[in-house]
């Protein structure tokens, strides 16, 4: 049988992107099999993480139905999404620095950069592996809330939450790709990375609602993308809301991600630039 | 159509920023006071094995970096394989680079998995890459080494795969940073023959190479450039070179029966000459005698007269070394 040659699956698995990632997907998977013990100290992690949390909120549960019996959720449920996704978006910001610095300390970065690959792809690409990880990972959480501690996902609305997901990846994806620059130019991006992941821990209704926070501090959430990502993703998954339903949240996700993205990409370009012009761009 | 020359430098200059700290703190940058590259100019013919030669800190690494598009000049325009240093991936997918740094794999991958993972960077399709990559792998001798762990490699297979790595997209260029830096002798010697004969020869691919190693540059190159301080000081193949600073030749001249007194004469004959060898039991002597070859039979004479008879004499081309230590030593007198 004749294949198209002008078919999608052609033009897609011939585009260089996809040869990139593909072979990006394959060196981080296969470097990370090579550690085997690291992926069960992840999983039985998680699972010891999730029971601190139950039982945390087995013990101030009654107290807090205020907040939740009108949401018709529990306030583990509220928890579990709060650290599922916190941890999400922090490890998928962090990687794009984590795994420039990586380059240019195990001293691959110059040998990928005197490739013809554009370094924004490699910079993409580079990640993807992480992200498809974590995105197991997070399933992870709910899968062992779901059979172990009572979890039920019953009013999920699968196709919002998917969305809200991918919306999650390319805003934070945005922070990361700044701290990405600052690492190269600078070496150094961690503590503004740690320094916003705490804000976003303490401000963003990670632990507790926003709205028990004194107002000039609701007002700093507003800010801060990790606030619509849950307030949507709760929703999402215990209230079976709709796109329509959870517009805010979208539109303030979509400004993020268009308003961020293009000026992370051009933070970072500069950042080469200047690190080509200095000669450091494979100094750590 | 290939452009005549492969590479083609015009007055490149490159200053770096350097940090210093103040009170004792707190960095800032200032500008180099000498240029790391100083208003290069040079023309590379394809097909040629071109040796760089110099000191540490001659500026030849960054000098590589800048035609590989890795740091972006002060000044100057460059050239390679008829595309401008603006060009960037058109010139990246014509040149494959080597560089000594051998922490520039994936140490928990194979060698295999390595070449497969760069094959993917430089766009190859994934049907084409397993049968180059065990092609190159038979060619740089890896082929048994191949499913082992990068880390496991000696020094001389590391550099091995690096070879491999830069062949990967076929290029017609080639640079290569110091690529023996760390061999034994025998590894060396499969990466020379590897370099000069298969690469160079069979395949004509352009060489341009970086060594502070003499006897490397004038086993394998061409032609020579001697880089000092950011500078081209000399430029050529070995007779150029040779002529140019009027380096033509040393004759050994071996001798019987002769009077240890006459090395004087010779020494004040000749400028440079020397004795290198004196028997008391036999009064053999051995004359190293700087000559173009026309008053050699004067110093045969000069020897004859005092009774000496000749046993052998011998032409010794002046070696790179010599041609290295007098370029630099005309450059530091003032």
């Amino acid at each position: 049988m004749k294949t198209n040659e002008h078919s999608w699956w052609n033009q897609l698995s011939g585009s260089s992107l996809w040869l990139i990632s593909r072979s990006f997907i394959k060196k981080d998977f296969l470097e990370d099999t090579s550690y085997r013990l690291a992926f069960a100290i992840d999983l039985v992690g998680t699972f010891l993480e999730i029971a601190l949390f139950y039982f945390i909120a087995v013990l101030i549960g009654k107290s807090t139905d205020n907040y939740f019996i009108l949401e018709n959720y529990s306030y583990f449920s509220f928890l579990l999404v709060g650290i599922a996704f916190t941890k999400f978006t922090n490890n998928g910001m962090r990687s794009f620095s984590h795994k420039i610095q990586d380059y240019q300390i195990t001293g691959t970065l110059e040998a990928m950069l005197s490739t013809p690959t554009p370094i924004y792809k490699i910079l993409f690409s580079s990640v993807l592996w992480q992200h498809l990880y974590m995105i197991f990972i997070t399933i992870m959480y709910f899968l062992i809330g779901f059979t172990f501690f009572g979890l039920t996902l019953n009013n999920a609305n699968w196709l919002t939450a998917c969305c809200i997901l991918f919306l999650t990846i390319t805003s934070f994806g945005s922070l990361g790709i700044m701290a990405a620059s600052f690492i190269m130019f600078y070496k150094r991006g961690d503590p503004v990375l740690w320094l916003f992941g705490i804000i976003s821990s303490v401000l963003g209704g990670v632990y507790f609602p926003v709205k028990i926070l004194p107002e000039w501090l609701q007002s700093i959430s507003n800010y801060l993308p990790i606030t619509y990502v849950l307030k949507a993703m709760r929703k999402a998954l215990f209230q079976r809301a709709t796109l329509a339903e959870i517009a805010p949240q979208i539109i303030a996700l979509l400004l993020f991600s268009f308003v961020l993205m293009p000026l992370s990409l051009m933070f970072f370009n500069r950042s080469v630039r200047n690190a080509k012009k200095a000669g450091t761009l494979t100094h750590f | 159509m290939k452009p005549p020359c492969a590479i083609k430098i015009n007055g490149l200059i490159k200053y770096y920023p350097i940090s210093k700290r103040r009170w004792g703190f707190f960095f800032s940058s200032v500008s180099q006071n000498r240029p790391a590259v100083d208003n290069i100019s040079l023309e590379v013919e394809q097909g040629q094995f071109f040796g760089l030669l110099g000191q540490n800190g001659a500026g030849k690494t960054t000098l590589i970096k800048m035609l590989s598009t890795l740091i972006i000049p002060t000044s100057g325009k460059a050239e390679v394989n008829g595309y401008g240093l603006e060009n960037e991936i058109a010139i990246k997918k014509s040149i494959g680079i080597v560089s000594g740094d051998e922490r520039s794999f994936f140490w928990r991958l194979t060698g295999r998995q390595n070449l497969e993972f760069f094959a993917g960077l430089h766009n190859i399709k994934p049907k084409h890459i397993s049968p180059r990559v065990e092609y190159l792998l038979e060619l740089i001798g890896l082929r048994e080494s191949g499913d082992e762990i990068f880390r496991s490699y000696s020094t001389g297979m590391k550099q091995q795969l690096s070879i491999a790595r830069a062949l990967l997209h076929e290029p017609c260029i080639l640079f290569l940073d110091e690529p023996t830096k760390g061999l034994d002798p025998m590894a060396l010697k499969t990466v020379h023959n590897l370099l000069r004969v298969q690469l160079g020869q069979q395949k004509k691919i352009t060489i341009f190479m970086t060594t502070h190693r003499l006897d490397e540059a004038e086993k394998l190159c061409d032609r020579i450039a001697i880089m000092h301080q950011g500078r081209i000081l000399a430029d050529g193949t070995m007779t150029n070179l040779r002529e140019a600073l009027g380096l033509t030749g040393r004759y050994q001249v071996t001798a019987a029966d002769v009077n240890r007194d006459i090395s004087g004469d010779i020494e004040r004959y000749f400028s440079g000459s020397k004795m290198v060898f004196f028997d008391n039991d036999s009064n053999m002597v051995k004359f190293e005698i700087k000559s173009d070859g026309k008053n050699l039979g004067t110093a045969i004479d000069l020897i004859r007269s005092c009774g000496g008879a000749i046993m052998d004499i011998r032409h010794t081309a002046v070696s790179l070394e010599s041609i290295y230590e007098a370029i630099i030593h005309s450059r530091k007198q003032p």
